[in-house]
């Protein structure tokens, strides 16, 4: 033990040997603290939490250097709801015995994963519901501390102001629910004892003012209100409970009737709309999608006559390919080739420069073609071949009308009139006639007309300018009814 | 009969959080050891200024 004045190292002795202050008031004092620190204890452990708190105060003024007096108190403010005057004493403690203090653990406890801040929260919201009780929002406070209490249910002064606020509003069975979680916490503090107090006389008062009336009343204590009915009614009777079982089955029996006779139809009712309606969407799918097959069919029929025309025919790529193999057999000289590769050739696919030198190619390879048609013709012509030679002989008449000064017209004619395809032979004399009417050919194709016309009765073919003389009459007299109508 | 405007003043606001430091200022650490250590020291002091008195 050492002295209180100077410090010094003092043992049993009563006197300080340095200082000379005597130690005896101080050594009553300290026992006197202890003493307080107790009955402290005792007080704590039974749940007193009131009379804990006054008798560890009295103890830290009888000697502040009460670590587990100082200690205790934290832990019962902690315990009350009361967390920053707990942590004001365990923060002075550490201060004053910064070693080996058992405080060390409750600050850290309130520390570590957010505490602190979840306690200060519902202060916080504990000092609103104050506040609104100050100004008269008694529902708003009462909400706001119904939330306190739900965060924090050992505040014993949220409890006590949701019971004021209820005894105000005449809802005591509420007030006495709040009073008695108060009490279970901090049994003797004086102000819930006050209120529940209040609360018992309050309600007592009212039971015995209904047995007065003479009524053997019914009063439920509901959780937010007293409702009190008199008795004998039917309510009563309904109520009592002997008829209790015959009561449910009441209610079974009127829940069945009401789903067979509410619920169900409209249930039914409405499976059925759903059932409509979905085959309603069901046939409007169909619909749409035979539109749209027949459109696709449609698409299908374009596009399939559209790829027939390039049928047979190459692609961008292989049409420049076999026109470059066009030219180039063209300019060695193998027509053959030319002719060959040049059918692969699909003119659309080719650029604007492409399709000129097909143009050009193609002059030369249908010159080609012609020349050897036309060489063909003749030869089959002299096989007496003449459906071959009618056949290759058209080919270059129609490639070119005045091929060989107009002999290919020539031969086309004979070969028609020796195949007895006599109509079109007429037509082609006639036409050599008319293009070439000086020559020894047209003697004999004249001859051959009127030998044709005597032989099979055909009408002698007309020469062209009687045609076009004839065509021009025709116009003039088309005209005339015309002038004569407007005249 | 509780008067609610009463009671209600008996309520203080909890202090909190950002408080707590002038919480902890505000309280009053003065014990009875600090009141005999200043009775003792004026005794000493007038027994120094008074020698002749006798002493506790």
């Amino acid at each position: 033990m050492r002295c209180f004045y100077c410090g010094e190292e003092i043992g049993e002795s009563t006197g300080c040997p340095l200082c000379g202050a005597q130690q005896q008031v101080y050594r009553r004092i300290l026992i006197a603290s202890d003493a307080a620190y107790n009955v402290g204890v005792h007080r704590a452990n039974g749940r007193d939490l009131s009379g804990a708190i006054e008798v560890l105060n009295l103890s830290l003024k009888y000697n502040k250097y009460n670590t587990n007096a100082r200690n205790l108190l934290g832990l019962c403010f902690f315990e009350i709801g009361e967390t920053v005057l707990a942590l004001r004493e365990w923060v002075i403690s550490k201060n004053l015995q910064p070693d080996d203090n058992g405080a060390d653990a409750y600050l850290e406890e309130l520390e570590k994963s957010g505490t602190l801040k979840k306690l200060d929260q519902t202060t916080r919201k504990f000092n609103q519901a104050l506040s609104y009780c100050r100004q008269g929002s008694r529902d708003l406070a009462r909400i706001q501390l119904r939330r306190v209490l739900s965060a924090d249910p050992k505040m014993v002064k949220a409890h006590q102001l949701l019971a004021l606020v209820c005894m105000q509003d005449g809802k005591y069975a509420e007030a006495k629910k709040s009073l008695t979680a108060a009490a279970k916490i901090d049994y003797s503090n004086p102000m819930t004892m006050e209120y529940m107090q209040n609360v018992l006389r309050t309600l007592k008062g009212k039971g015995k003012r209904r047995r007065r009336r003479g009524q053997d009343n019914i009063d439920f204590s509901e959780s937010t209100e007293n409702v009190t009915v008199p008795s004998g009614t039917a309510f009563h009777i309904l109520d009592s409970t002997g008829s209790g079982i015959i009561n449910v089955f009441v209610g079974i029996l009127l829940g069945v009737l009401a789903c067979v006779f509410l619920i169900m139809p409209s249930m039914r009712q409405e499976m059925n709309s759903d059932a409509a309606s979905a085959l309603v969407n069901a046939n409007e799918e169909a619909a749409n999608s035979k539109n749209n097959v027949a459109t696709l069919e449609k698409q299908v029929e374009t596009l399939t006559a559209e790829l027939e025309e390039y049928t047979g025919k190459a692609d961008v790529k292989t049409s420049y390919e076999e026109l470059l193999a066009t030219e180039e057999a063209i300019a060695s000289g193998d027509m053959e080739t030319a002719k060959r590769t040049s059918g692969d050739i699909n003119r659309d696919l080719l650029d604007a420069s492409g399709q000129a030198r097909y143009d050009i190619v193609m002059a030369s390879v249908d010159a080609q073609i012609t020349a050897d048609n036309y060489e063909a013709g003749v030869a089959a012509m002299k096989d007496e071949d003449y459906a071959k030679a009618v056949e290759l002989l058209t080919q270059v008449v129609e490639a070119d009308a005045a091929y060989d000064t107009g002999n290919a017209l020539f031969y086309l004619a004979q070969s028609c009139e020796n195949a007895e395809k006599y109509r079109e032979a007429l037509d082609y004399y006639q036409a050599f006639i008319d293009g070439y009417p000086s020559t020894r050919r047209a003697s004999t194709a004249r001859s051959s007309i009127n030998k044709i016309v005597a032989d099979t009765n055909l009408a002698a073919p007309v020469p062209a300018a009687e045609r076009e003389d004839e065509e021009g009459t025709a116009e003039g007299e088309a005209e005339t009814p015309a002038e004569e109508q407007n005249g | 009969m509780i008067d609610f405007e009463e009671e209600l003043k008996k309520f203080q606001p909890i202090p909190e959080v950002k408080e707590a430091e002038a919480t902890i200022y505000e309280r009053d650490l003065t014990d009875m050891v600090d009141i005999i250590r200043q009775v003792t020291q004026q005794q000493m002091t007038q027994q120094m200024a008074a020698p002749d008195m006798v002493r506790m």
